[in-house]
């Protein structure tokens, strides 16, 4: 399992990488199941997310909000204040993350939502891919959906 | 002297990210000044990473998409969107130039519906 996470990981963040490096966005591979991101909301105030993969694509990752310098994660001052898909509860809600699920994370809006079935859940769209994933991230902190400051 | 080796490292990484900057500028200097009149240069990040083409500024929204879908070889089962700023860029059968966009833009494709 963690061969297979490793491998379509590595494959993956080699156009995260791409882009982030043409938009000017933080990122750094922590080891082969895990990196950070950072990209400027509409605010141009910047976010950053510390996401790990183990056990992708099985499960969908974990896309945590954290600091600058990875010394904390999950906490209010680092997460976007926003609406739907930046949920008041401080996760992501979609079904490509994994803290979005209750029975993952007691944050998760999503008790009805399988894990399992992440690629099949309707609200996934085509958003299967870690590159993916992190482009609706930086359209949502884009978007009027983000109502500019942070939940602490 | 660790703290020396890491401030030397660091300034070695700042330097060769300064370079990288200076290049792509100049690059994207060259690229600008070679355009036609009703030239767009588009940079579009794609789940496949960036797409950098010319179009012309009457070319629909539609055909954009479709070249970057075909180009990156992306899932044809998906619907698409173009996304600049804080702007969808919509309905697709409008031209670029009717969007305001001109000489140079940077845009986002993303599946449609993909936000909760």
């Amino acid at each position: 399992m963690a061969i297979l996470a490793g491998l379509t990981v590595a494959e993956e963040l080699t156009a995260l990488h791409e882009i982030a490096a043409a938009r000017g966005w933080t990122f750094t591979v922590l080891d082969p199941l895990r990196f950070h991101l950072g990209f400027p909301a509409r605010d141009e105030s910047m976010f950053y997310l510390l996401v790990a993969c183990d056990l992708y694509p099985v499960q969908p990752p974990a896309w945590h909000w954290c600091n600058a310098d990875r010394t904390r994660t999950d906490q209010p001052s680092d997460r976007p204040k926003g609406s739907g898909f930046l949920h008041q509860n401080g996760v992501i809600c979609a079904p490509w993350n994994r803290l979005a699920y209750k029975s993952i994370d007691a944050r998760g809006p999503h008790g009805d939502w399988a894990i399992g079935d992440w690629q099949k859940n309707s609200r996934t769209s085509g958003c299967t891919t870690l590159p993916h994933m992190a482009l609706r991230i930086y359209i949502e902190l884009n978007s009027t959906r983000y109502h500019r400051g942070r939940l602490g | 002297m660790d703290d020396a080796l890491a401030g030397l490292k660091a300034a070695k990484a700042l330097e060769v990210e300064g370079e990288r900057e200076v290049e792509e500028a100049l690059h994207e200097l060259h690229d600008l000044e070679n355009l036609k009149p009703h030239e767009i240069l588009l940079k579009i990040a794609t789940p496949k990473g960036l797409f950098v083409g010319i179009f012309r500024d009457n070319t629909t929204v539609a055909t954009v998409i479709e070249t970057v879908v075909e180009k990156k070889d992306l899932s044809r089962k998906d619907t698409f969107e173009l996304v600049h700023g804080e702007t969808v860029v919509q309905p697709v059968n409008r031209t670029l130039e009717s969007f305001g966009l001109k000489h140079k833009a940077d845009l986002e494709l993303v599946a449609q519906g993909s936000g909760v």
